[in-house]
């Protein structure tokens, strides 16, 4: 499909969106501090700039930090759960009891233990993100080719090795699938931690931001800093794309069809 | 190295004998074909060789007591689709902890072995199944083997490709002198390829006969003889008594 055929609808539905806001503003003469108009949000943008674009920052390391961790510990964590049934039996239950914790719920408690600042926010954003890479790097271990399994037996391959150069690279298209849903989690999480782990000043992240505008009514600047935190989200979920990309474009069908 | 009184019973239930009492020699330098009814446990003796399977008793046996190199060809190229050819060549020496250099070196000649040269940087999935089963074959070789174990591994080519294969590892062979046990459901492939074709009977499996190829010279030509097709009718006979069908 020519680039213009797939950018256009997108862009269209959004552009409309932008005016039936405006339209919606004007008509209805709602007040500025209930939804302010798209101009106004773009102005409160400019003037808080310097503080946004540290907010952004700020929240893009939390939200990166907590993603690393969780891809880190993630593909960890499934690997070992792969190495056994007994081990998948034992815990897997486990893990999937921890998902129906609201995790977001978890993160006053991590300001309990870690203190007010950015190590809470980036354990919040760990911790939310951490389940799928689990349960993806699981999915992908236990579907390794039995035959390409065997391949390693008859050579006698050891368990580090076997891992290195079977089960992780077979994995990787299934990992790479976790660790996009955990890219677009992380920033939710990264936004509450920084809600409850007040650190506030010149340079607050982007969850601060909103809370003081919150206060202060400042309905623009809300928006404002929501449209960046997205942004944000949108950037590290661009980054694991470009990296899944770049790891299954030789070998892989997910990653071939995409770049045709 | 031989097999002796190799027996292969799967536990269940019930339990299913798989091969009774398999006596082979594997004469250094030989070639011998295994062929026989499909489920008849050809493939569990190659396993066991290959230490994929253990035999309920009997066995391996091999002198001087030093475990021979095993190269195996399984039935598909079972190639790591996201390793170039020539790193999936090279892997068993990888496997063995060879220096990059020297494992580069030895994949590159095996695969201008089997006549893959100018296909080392592809990725699996852009070759043909030819060509996939020829880095399966160079992937055997690599380690220069003193046992080679072919289980049908041109079953799934179609008949020129095969052909082609066959005539290959039969130079191969020439070659090097490796010992060969091939496991194949095609008479003409194991009379082209074997100085021996060793008959089994349906499960559990045991040696019904065996006949002795003679064959001068095996060019493609030879398929063409009545000299060939003499021994393929002999081993076909043999086949029929083992089915039960002949008698």
């Amino acid at each position: 499909m020519p680039r213009i055929a797939v950018a256009a609808p997108p862009i269209a539905v959004v552009a409309a969106t932008v005016l039936l806001w405006w339209l919606a503003v004007r008509a209805f003469e709602i007040p500025e501090y209930l939804l302010p108009t798209p101009g106004a949000v773009l102005e409160a943008v400019w003037v808080e700039r310097d503080r946004l674009a540290w907010g952004m920052l700020a929240t893009a390391i939390g939200a990166s930090g907590g993603f690393a961790i969780a891809a880190a510990l993630g593909i960890a964590i499934g690997s070992i759960l792969g190495l056994s049934r007994f081990l998948e039996r034992g815990f897997y239950p486990l893990t999937l009891l921890l998902q129906m914790v609201p995790l977001v719920a978890l993160a006053p408690i991590l300001v309990v233990w870690l203190g007010y600042g950015q190590r809470a926010v980036i354990a919040s954003a760990a911790i939310v993100a951490l389940f799928p890479v689990i349960a993806n790097t699981l999915g992908g271990m236990r579907s390794v080719d039995r035959d390409l399994e065997e391949l390693f037996s008859l050579h006698r391959a050891g368990l580090a090795s076997r891992w290195w150069r079977l089960r992780l690279p077979a994995s990787l298209p299934s990992i790479v699938t976790g660790l996009r849903i955990a890219a677009g989690l992380a920033v939710i999480g990264a936004i509450v931690g920084e809600f409850v782990s007040a650190y506030a000043g010149d340079r607050a992240p982007l969850g601060m931001v909103i809370v003081s505008a919150m206060r202060e009514y400042r309905t623009d600047l809300m928006f404002g800093a929501i449209g960046l935190a997205a942004i944000v989200g949108f950037a590290l979920f661009g980054i694991v794309n470009f990296g899944g990309w770049l790891l299954l474009r030789r070998w892989h069908a997910s990653a071939r069809s995409s770049s045709d | 190295m031989a097999l002796r009184g190799l027996c292969r019973t799967f536990s269940g239930d019930p339990p299913v004998e798989a091969l009774r009492s398999i006596d082979i020699d594997l004469a250094p330098g030989s070639f011998t074909a295994l062929i026989g009814p499909s489920g008849c446990g050809k493939t569990t003796v190659l396993r066991i060789l290959a230490g994929l399977d253990e035999a309920s008793s009997g066995g391996f046996e091999f002198e001087p007591s030093r475990t021979p190199r095993i190269g195996y060809c399984f039935q598909e190229p079972r190639l790591l689709p996201w390793r170039r050819i020539d790193a999936n060549v090279a892997l068993p020496l990888e496997l063995e902890g060879m220096p990059r250099e020297e494992r580069r070196r030895r994949a590159g000649s095996a695969i201008e072995r089997v006549e893959l040269g100018g296909f080392a940087a592809a990725m699996p999935a852009t070759l043909s199944g030819g060509m996939r089963m020829r880095a399966a074959v160079a992937r055997a070789l690599v380690a220069e083997p003193q046992l080679l174990l072919l289980d049908e591994p041109f079953g799934a080519l179609d008949e020129v490709t095969r052909y082609r294969l066959d005539e290959m590892l039969h130079d191969l062979w020439r070659r090097d002198r490796f010992t060969a046990l091939l496991v194949t459901h095609s008479i003409p492939e194991a009379v082209f390829l074997a100085e021996r074709v060793v008959v089994l009977s349906p499960r559990p499996g045991r040696i019904i006969g065996e006949v002795a190829v003679d064959l001068t010279e095996r060019t493609p030509q030879v398929r063409a003889t009545d000299e060939f097709a003499h021994l393929v009718q002999r081993v076909y006979r043999l086949l029929l008594e083992a089915m039960g069908d002949g008698a």
